[in-house]
């Protein structure tokens, strides 16, 4: 019973933290609708910004909480509604998603620049040592603190959002936002409003998780990124239930943790896994009109379809460029092209899925980490039906995930995948093996796993150069089937998919299996990516397949441009070129795991990607001067004759005053 | 009451004027050339079938709907692109087509936004409940919940509230009964006779016109007549027809 009544109370304190971190999610989401994927991000880099102030500087803990939560953190969601989120009201769901994974990049990437990692950060709770009793079970005073957070949060909700015009303000900008402009008020100093409240919140969230586990980036990112399924179960909009699936992954999690954890066994493994499980299943179990995002936005995307002929010299000119190149590069800058090229292959992958289809998909790698296992299990030796089986192995895999994942798009889509990416970055990967249909099949455990290099008809690809040629192959041979998607019918029905998801809804089983087939191809296409990419590490762990390494891959191909192949190959340059750039000169290592980061970010300016951007400049040279898009609507500046400055309520009693009008201000 | 045909043109001119407004959506023009004068304090309806552009004109003269060409006067002043906040403190008020309240807020709350405008919320709600009193009963009751005909009067009401000078009402009859309709209007020429210009935009002309000083007819994006109500009347029949 003690036992019992101390996993309660560890779990009780855990939801506090998940109710504060998903409440802020909430705010945010409903009043901008732009759903905050960096928000565990942002928690986390407070948590460190605290411990700089309050442990490291050692400032007085109330003026370190106060700056972190009620300046720094405010300030910062506000500039970033302002500075990124504002600019993507036209933008496509997909394009906002992979805005809001840039910043999540770019906070891990400066997180780990400014606090390098492998250093002991003692990061203490409030009121270390004292606790009181009660009914036999210990309380800390930091899970007291914790749980008083959580219901001073609640009820400061409740009073912004009832009891003050800025709360009525958000609420009806929920309602209509379009409205609350006839009505003469803001809607978007609402949403800076907002994100400002959001981003304090995440800020107190990861201060008061941070002392249960070492203060590290990656887990406290995701720590809270446990909190989404507490946001999705109160369906995105509603604050108190957003609470109860705070409560109920909170205490699920503690109960994992008393009785699932001394258990052996494959399924002892799944407690760090509760929570993105709740997740994925919550999402699946949302009703379906109650999903925003639906709505059908015109895509400022950018999606060519080359000519046949074209793509085949293309791809026949990437072979002979890696011929010819072989030879003259140096071992290191081999592996680096090797390493980058497999990796595009990945982000080729994901060209008919995120591109054509307009899926955001967050578990690109965990398909490649599939394909790696596949390749490794099936062709210790090399053999080209190592690659056949990543490829099938993968596909079936993304088909398993897409087919419960078929109705959700947009945000709901990508948290989902995201939830499978971390359970098996928990939870599978790492077991020892897994048994299926009564076979041991080993899996990567917590060390690396050996990949072969393919020998295909009698020619080794064992040597780096001859790699480096079989990887552009590979790439010039999928690169052809996604310009030849891109050119079909198929290709045409995936862009209308995207375009129009409700028309393509009345089109009924040939979207189901359109959605399918497209998920099983890019994940298969991952998957030889994954066991090509292994072989070029010879030998890989789970890591190079986590979660956070789908991130630069999506960021770098939707940089270069993610409607096409050469967008994808963009992508894959430009992870060779910063991979170079970090090896040549060690100090820049930093800058460049942030750039992913600040390159997506920019997508909010142009989200047709890098490509469009230099087919438009060539396009434009060709013209004899520069091109440009016809932008959306053009801003037309105030004109008040003899007033060039902001309206004061004198201006307005002047002019009344001339008009004579009635009214008395 | 303002019961002159023609109001004498006032040495100021027009309060509210479009001078050759094109707008569209998507580079689609559902606007093409639109001129339009309405001076201070009469009652100007704007009508027309449906789809004739006339919702777009006055989201464009309130400055929610950047015009493709075309100026919009305020005063004699041009405004176009001014913020649409900016032309609501200047008292350009516009209540849009549909139930133009906010569902999930009390009426209390709908008439709270309305300070955004500048006016005091007590001002605002003893002026609100003093010519609507069935609103003061309902103060803490969700505006979603209200009949029809309550939100538009709440709708109407907070517009008034906050002493506009040109009060645009996008189909202010729409699904409403007669009886409804005959009480509404009859508070559109109480807040006319105090001053107030009113541009009606609504589809079925008869009833308007003989509320009205000047009307415009409108149809497929022109101006197809203007003047008197019994000038007008005349075009009605061809825009209507016409546009079938
Ligand atoms: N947001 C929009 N996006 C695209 N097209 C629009 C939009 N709003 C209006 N339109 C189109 O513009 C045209 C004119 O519409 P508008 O609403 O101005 O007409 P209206 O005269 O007010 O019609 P009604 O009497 O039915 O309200 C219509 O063909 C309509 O389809
Ligand atoms: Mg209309």
């Amino acid at each position: 019973m003690d036992t019992f009544l101390t996993y309660t109370v560890f779990g009780l304190s855990t939801a506090a933290i998940y109710a504060v971190a998903a409440s802020g999610l909430v705010l945010t989401y409903t009043t901008s609708g732009i759903f905050n994927f960096a928000h565990g991000a942002i928690g986390m880099f407070a948590a460190f910004v605290y411990w700089q102030l309050r442990f490291q500087w050692g400032w007085p803990t109330p003026v370190a909480l106060v700056v972190v939560l009620f300046v720094l953190a405010p300030l910062f969601g506000a500039i970033l509604e302002v500075g990124i989120m504002r600019g993507l009201e036209k933008a496509s769901e997909a394009v906002r998603v992979v805005v809001a994974v840039a910043v999540l990049s770019g906070l891990v990437g400066l997180a780990l620049w400014i606090w390098p990692p492998n250093t002991a950060r003692p990061f203490s709770g409030f009121y270390p040592g004292s606790k009181i009793h009660i009914a036999g079970a210990a309380v800390t005073a930091h899970q007291l603190i914790s749980m008083g957070c959580a219901i001073a949060v609640a009820i400061g909700l409740a009073l912004i959002l009832r009891r003050t015009r800025a709360g009525a303000d958000m609420r009806a900008v929920v309602d209509n936002r379009a409205l609350l402009v006839v009505f003469g008020g803001r809607p978007d100093r609402v949403a800076a409003l907002s994100w400002a409240i959001g981003a304090s919140l995440a800020a107190l969230a990861g201060i008061l998780i941070a002392p249960a586990l070492q203060l590290s980036v990656l887990p406290l990112t995701l720590l809270v990124v446990n909190a989404y399924a507490a946001a999705i179960i109160g369906r995105l909009s509603r604050l108190p239930a957003t609470f109860v699936g705070a409560l109920i992954i909170g205490l699920a999690e503690a109960y994992g943790v008393g009785y699932l954890s001394s258990r052996g066994g494959f399924f002892g493994g799944i407690r760090p896994a509760i929570p993105v499980l709740i997740l994925f299943v919550a999402l699946l179990a949302l009703p379906h009109a109650r999903l925003r995002g639906q709505l059908s936005r015109r895509s400022l995307d950018w999606f060519p379809s080359p000519s046949m002929s074209r793509a085949v010299a293309s791809a026949g000119a990437l072979v002979v460029a890696a011929l010819v190149l072989g030879p003259h590069l140096g071992p290191a800058n081999l592996f680096t092209a090797n390493r980058a090229l497999a990796l595009g292959i990945v982000a080729l992958s994901l060209v008919p899925l995120v591109g054509y289809a307009g899926q955001v998909a967050l578990c690109q790698m965990s398909f490649a980490g599939i394909g790696a296992l596949a390749m490794a299990n099936t062709a210790p030796g090399g053999s080209p039906l190592g690659l056949v089986a990543a490829f099938v192995v993968a596909a079936v895999a993304g088909a398993i995930v897409a087919l419960p994942a078929l109705r959700l798009r947009g945000i709901y889509l990508a948290l989902a995948t995201a939830a499978f990416a971390v359970a098996l970055d928990r939870w599978v990967f790492i077991q020892d093996a897994i048994r299926l249909f009564g076979r041991k099949i080993p899996l990567f455990g917590i060390y690396s796993v050996n990949v072969a290099r393919p020998r295909i008809g009698g020619v080794s690809f064992g040597s780096n150069r001859a790699q480096l040629v079989l990887l552009a192959m590979v790439f010039a041979l999928f690169a052809l089937l996604v310009v030849a998607i891109r050119r079909s019918a198929y290709g045409r029905m995936l862009l209308a998919m995207r375009e129009s998801p409700a028309a393509c809804a009345t089109l009924g089983l040939r979207l189901t299996v359109t959605k399918l087939s497209v998920f099983a191809l890019s994940a298969g296409m991952a998957g030889v990516g994954g066991a090509l990419l292994g072989g070029v590490h010879t030998a890989v762990a789970a890591d190079t397949f986590s979660f956070f390494q789908t991130l630069p891959v999506l960021l770098l191909a939707v940089v270069g441009g993610i409607g096409t192949v050469n967008g994808a190959f963009l992508g894959a340059v430009l992870l060779g070129l910063f991979q170079a750039v970090a090896r040549i000169f060690p100090s820049t290592n930093n800058v460049i795991n942030v750039l992913p980061g600040l390159a997506g970010v920019g997508l909010a300016r142009n989200p047709g990607g890098l490509a469009s951007d230099l087919h438009m400049a060539v396009a434009g040279l060709r013209a004899g001067r520069p091109r440009r898009r016809p932008a959306e609507s053009a801003e037309v500046p105030v004109e008040w004759i003899g007033i060039d400055r902001a309206i004061t309520p004198a201006d307005v009693a002047a002019l009344d005053a001339a008009l004579g009008m009635s009214s008395a201000r | 009451m303002s019961t002159l045909a023609a109001p004498v043109e006032t040495a100021l001119g027009p309060i509210l004027e479009l001078r050759g407004i094109h707008a569209g959506y998507h580079g689609i023009e559902v606007v093409s050339g639109v001129d339009l004068s309405v001076l201070p304090g009469e009652i100007y309806a704007l009508v027309g079938p449906n789809g004739a552009g006339k919702s777009t004109t006055v989201a464009v003269a309130a400055c929610l709907h950047a015009p493709t060409a075309g100026d919009v006067l305020l005063g004699g002043r041009v405004v176009n692109g001014a913020r649409p906040q900016d032309l609501c403190h200047l008292g350009v008020c516009l209540v849009p087509e549909g139930r133009s309240v906010f569902p999930n807020l009390s009426v209390h709350e709908n008439l709270w936004l309305a300070t955004h405008a500048g006016v005091a919320l007590d001002e605002i709600e003893s002026r609100a409940y003093g010519r609507f009193p069935v609103l003061g009963t309902r103060r803490a009751q969700l505006a979603g919940t209200l009949s029809g005909g309550e939100q538009q009067m709440l709708a109407l009401a907070r517009a008034v509230a906050v002493n506009p000078a040109v009060l645009l009402v996008d189909e202010l009859s729409m699904g409403l009964a007669p009886v409804i309709i005959a009480e509404l209007y009859g508070f559109i020429r109480e807040i006319a006779s105090a001053g107030v210009t009113v541009v009606l935009v609504e589809q079925f002309a008869r009833t308007v016109l003989g509320l009205a000083d000047r009307a415009a007819v409108m149809s497929n994006g022109k101006i197809v007549g203007a003047g008197r109500p019994d000038e007008v009347e005349g075009v009605l029949e061809a825009a209507y027809l016409g546009a079938l």
